[in-house]
């Protein structure tokens, strides 16, 4: 299971067929344990991993680190998800470190950004403070490297 | 001027490879599929291309010590000693060359007296035969068979065996059959070796890539053999490096005292930033390979599973990253049948002639390619040998 795991995470394009075949696993097989981390909530969704400087109408992305302050009881945890519910948010964690949170958010210009930033999380209750990284370039995301290597430069019949 | 006249009579000797013949076929076109490649789908792992990169920034540009940096002999002998259960002095007992094949080429130089005996098993890796005729002596096939899924027999040996007998050269896992040979029957090839009084030379380049028992299991553990072994292994298959042309001998001193002559004079040493990268490769880079392997496996199982259901018989290769099947029911020779296969398909796989000619019935069908290719390539030979009528 952990195979198809690993598949599954890597490449979210292969049909259950093919992670059958892959794994070894039936088709049937395959797909209850699809439903069945899915139904754990294991399973979030699939994407396209999208190389955004490469995309005409591309889109802002800047990284927000917020300081927070921990509520009696609930620590981070219902700060955090009031945050993360924005639309402009794309992604969100807590790390350990100089700062609580670590936004992702991704909007068309960058005056949405200082929108977002000023207008909608300084007002919030218990933020304490927030500092903002525009992203410049990417080279790598979620694994999947932007460095475009020379393709198939094997010959097509050696011994 | 006619040239076939300035030509040495060795080299006038040996035949055209066959699978140059093919290469010709098959290259400038972009619509084929090929599964006629010799070397893994992975680019060498990030870490080690990052140590060559930085053996260079530091400016490592000299020559090296002729058996190769002293530091990489260590490396090796460690790793050999991990993975193959023996120990090598890397002072006297280690020679880093370029790739396995210059080792071979060596060790054939070093060990054989013109007119010796080199016995080899077939289908088998094509330098083999012209290696032995350019060392001046007498090549000695020994045909394997898919009943014996392409291990060779001791009892075959013994059959080959003369007094000007010398040298047995061993491939586990074979290219092109992806055959692995069992303990006995290495043992019973050892007891004839010993007494033979022959010297093996175990290319052990696939070893890594070993889907079914100990991948480091080698004649060189039967008992007589280390001091009548050559292992010669390398960096091309296991860690993707085939470019960066790497590979090394572990014999006793005075064999590699021999190899070592030929070697400064043809070669000097290999080059110092692939020795760099190797370094990399054996003390950080074995997660990769087994990840690399677990990959080729899948594929394996794949590739096996759809020639089977297609009709094609093919026996599951316990390593390296090639499978044989068996065409000999549709009628057709190797040579017609992946040619008919190239031009109806546009898959390209090799005639199993050109691995000596007990391929014939065969074709080596390489699966180091992308999984998304080799489906295409699979459903495109299913419907190929859905035209052909067998025989």
């Amino acid at each position: 299971m952990e195979k198809l795991f690993r598949l599954m995470q890597n490449n979210g394009e292969l049909t259950k067929e093919e992670l059958a075949m892959q794994t070894g696993l039936s088709v049937d097989e395959v797909s209850a344990q699809v439903a069945e981390w899915k139904k754990q909530g294991v399973i979030r969704g699939r994407q396209w991993v999208i190389h955004n400087d490469k995309i005409p109408s591309r889109r802002i992305k800047a990284l927000i680190d917020v300081k927070i302050k921990p509520e009696p009881g609930g620590g981070y945890d219902r700060l955090a998800h009031r945050i993360a519910r924005f639309d402009q948010v794309i992604s969100c964690s807590l790390y350990s470190g100089s700062y609580d949170l670590l936004l992702e958010v991704e909007v068309d210009d960058s005056l949405q950004v200082a929108t977002f930033v000023f207008d909608t999380l300084s007002k919030i209750e218990g933020v304490i403070s927030t500092q903002t990284h525009f992203t410049l370039k990417t080279y790598k995301m979620n694994g999947i490297d932007f460095c475009d290597e020379d393709e198939e430069e094997r010959l097509p019949v050696t011994p | 001027m006619n040239y076939s006249d300035k030509i040495s009579d060795t080299v006038g000797s040996i035949p055209r490879s066959g699978i140059r013949d093919f290469f010709e076929l098959v290259i400038g076109r972009d619509d084929v599929i090929s599964l006629g490649v010799g070397e893994p789908d992975f680019k060498t792992p990030w870490h080690i291309r990052e140590a060559a990169i930085y053996s260079l920034e530091k400016g490592q540009t000299t020559y090296t010590s002729n058996l190769g940096l002293l530091s990489l002999r260590k490396s090796i002998s460690k790793y050999v000693s991990d993975f193959f259960k023996t120990d090598y002095d890397p002072k006297t007992e280690i020679l880093v060359t370029i790739g396995v094949s210059e080792a071979m080429d060596l060790a054939l130089r070093a060990l054989c007296n013109r007119d010796d005996e080199v016995i080899y098993h077939e289908p088998c890796y094509v330098s083999y035969s012209p290696s032995i005729v350019m060392a001046h002596a007498k090549p000695v096939v020994v045909e394997t068979k898919k009943e014996d899924n392409f291990a060779v027999q001791a009892e075959d040996i013994r059959k080959a065996i003369t007094p000007k007998s010398k040298v047995l050269i061993l491939n586990y896992p074979t290219n092109p059959t992806g055959a692995i040979a069992t303990k006995e029957e290495l043992e019973d090839i050892a007891k004839l070796c010993v007494e033979h009084d022959l010297i093996v030379l175990a290319d052990e380049i696939y070893s890594e890539l070993t889907y079914a028992g100990d991948p480091g299991l080698s004649i060189l553990q039967m008992p007589g053999m280390r001091e009548r072994t050559i292992l010669l292994h390398g960096f091309s298959k296991a860690f993707a490096m085939t470019g960066f042309r790497m590979g090394y001998a572990c014999a006793p001193p005075e064999l590699i005292e021999a190899m070592m002559k030929i070697h400064q004079y043809a070669a000097l040493c290999a080059p110092i930033t692939s020795q760099a990268a190797a370094i990399e490769a054996l003390e950080r880079g074995t997660p990769a390979v087994l990840e690399m392997k677990e990959s080729y496996e899948m594929r394996r199982n794949y590739v096996v599973k759809r020639l089977n259901e297609m009709g094609l018989d093919c026996h599951l290769p316990g390593g390296a990253f090639y499978v044989f099947p068996d065409i000999t029911r549709y009628g057709l020779t190797s040579h017609e049948f992946a040619l008919q296969l190239l031009e109806k398909e546009q898959v390209a796989a090799v005639p199993g002639t050109a691995f000596g000619a007990c391929g014939e019935g065969f074709l080596r069908c390489c699966y180091a390619t992308a999984f998304d290719q080799l489906e295409i390539a699979m459903d495109r030979m299913e419907r190929f040998v859905g035209t052909l009528k067998q025989a």
